[in-house]
């Protein structure tokens, strides 16, 4: 069961951005910088490290959709009623970089 | 049973016990002394951010999921250690594992996931038969691995290799070799033959006659990866390294060793002493011969240096030698220091066992 779970989340994985459970480590390597805003004040990497228990800038060795997951959950479930911006710069595998911003 | 013979059943360092195989049980106890190194239980939080929302309504009562699950880790943990029921501790631990990451999409790593499936499968594994479940999960990291690749643009043109070691790692032995070759061509090698050798485990793993050879390839793929770029991805080199220990066909009987010298009642005394398996038995009579060493398994007997690998290849005390001394490496130095020493240890290890890949192999039951 166990073993056809794992299978089934690979394959799974062909169909959904992140890429938990499936193996895929380095499978891409993409350079972060977080910013997060509250209430207009902007918060330092160190609590939006506290915040999201991830890092706030530096190389992501797995998926970067990981990353916009988990700060989608966080904003949309403990941090709903923070009038929350995010932004994330972000190059993959060394490309132009890019921005994602939260959809509120 | 004795007192004795319980005591030595319960000691740590016997690896005999009726329900698991030594190099499994050894695999589940050096992973947790690995991860418990490496700070896991500190790790261990309420639930945040989960994979099951559900784990959310355990925020309402703070600490009751952090307490359970630090002690059921600890205390499957220590059980395993002394041999307490191990296959049910090792699905407890594996288990506990698997949902600690469930709780915590920010914890989540390969190197955890890896361990809570060695540890789930492990248990899972019964002592006579053959662990194919162990190497179904192995085959399934490897194809796992090489299907996130294949479907990636920047794996087939180079671009991740070429980013990950000239951008994130500055690594200057690829700077510099790739300067001979043309524009991207080593990053393209690098990238197929990733692929190549992943897939090819992956596939192999499978096969049964394949195992010594793929034990091999496995050792050497990540070891070379290892060396040039001094990076173990958290410590799934450790974890892997650790697994391969699946690959071992323990020998079922009892090992004798004979020796050409006589051997003084002092090296016997703490021969017998450090025999914590009880698995050798060192033999009265010299040799005859000009052989230095024989050692006798099952009905197969080998001789010399030949002898002396295979001894160090089925001792649980070599292994736990090892690992001591690749944490206390990691321990006391840092930097180039630490990976110097432990790169060159691993290769030296490598080079001292590689003749067994093109000896005569000696096929031995399951304990």
């Amino acid at each position: 069961m166990f073993i056809i779970a794992q299978i089934i989340s690979l394959a799974v994985a062909r169909y959904i951005p992140e890429r938990f459970f499936c193996w895929a480590p380095y499978d891409e390597h993409t350079y972060i910088n977080v910013n997060v805003e509250i209430n207009g004040k902007q918060l330092t990497k160190k609590e939006i490290k506290n915040r999201y228990r991830y890092k706030a800038e530096g190389w992501e060795p797995r998926s970067i959709n990981n990353v916009f997951n988990i700060i989608e959950q966080y904003e949309s479930t403990y941090g709903r009623n923070d009038n929350t911006n995010v932004l994330v710069k972000y190059s993959t595998n060394g490309h132009k970089e890019r921005t994602w911003r939260l959809k509120q | 049973m004795e007192i004795k013979t319980i005591k030595q059943y319960y000691f740590p360092l016997n690896f005999s016990v009726a329900d698991m195989q030594p190099n499994i049980l050894l695999m589940c106890k050096l992973l947790f002394i690995l991860l418990c190194a490496h700070g896991f239980l500190s790790y261990i939080e309420d639930p945040y951010i989960p994979f099951i929302k559900t784990f959310d309504l355990f925020l309402s009562y703070p600490n009751i999921f952090k307490i359970t699950f630090k002690t059921l880790f600890l205390f499957s943990g220590l059980s395993l250690l002394f041999n307490f029921k191990p296959r049910a501790m090792s699905i407890i631990l594996g288990s506990s594992l698997f949902i600690i990451l469930l709780a915590s999409k920010s914890l989540f790593r390969n190197h955890l996931f890896i361990c809570a499936c060695a540890f789930l499968l492990a248990g899972l594994s019964n002592k006579n038969e053959f662990p194919w479940l162990l190497y179904f999960q192995l085959s399934l990291v490897y194809f796992g691995a090489v299907l996130n690749k294949v479907v990636q643009i920047d794996w087939w043109n180079g671009q991740f290799i070429y980013n990950w070691l000239v951008n994130a790692r500055e690594n200057q032995l690829f700077i510099k070799v790739s300067d001979v070759f043309p524009e991207m061509w080593l990053a393209k090698i690098l990238s197929w033959s990733s692929m190549l050798i992943e897939f090819s485990i992956s596939i192999f793993i499978l096969v049964k006659k394949r195992h010594f050879l793929v034990a091999w390839v496995i050792i050497l793929f990540h070891t070379i990866l290892y060396t040039m770029t001094a990076f173990r991805f958290g410590h799934f080199y450790e974890d892997i390294v650790i697994i391969l220990l699946i690959f071992i066909n323990w020998p079922s009987g009892i090992i004798q060793i004979s020796s050409k010298n006589v051997i003084s009642p002092f090296v016997r005394k703490s021969f017998n002493f450090f025999n914590f398996s009880k698995k050798f038995h060192l033999i009265n009579n010299v040799l005859s011969n000009k052989n230095w060493l024989e050692i006798k398994i099952e009905d197969k007997t080998v001789s010399n240096w030949h002898a002396f690998r295979l001894f160090l290849l089925y001792s649980t005390n070599f292994y736990i030698f090892l690992f001591l001394l690749d944490l206390l490496v990691r321990f006391m130095f840092n930097g180039f220091l630490m990976n110097f020493i432990h790169i060159s240890l691993t290769w030296l290890c490598i080079l001292f066992f590689i003749p067994l890949l093109f000896g005569k192999k000696i096929k031995k039951n399951v304990v």
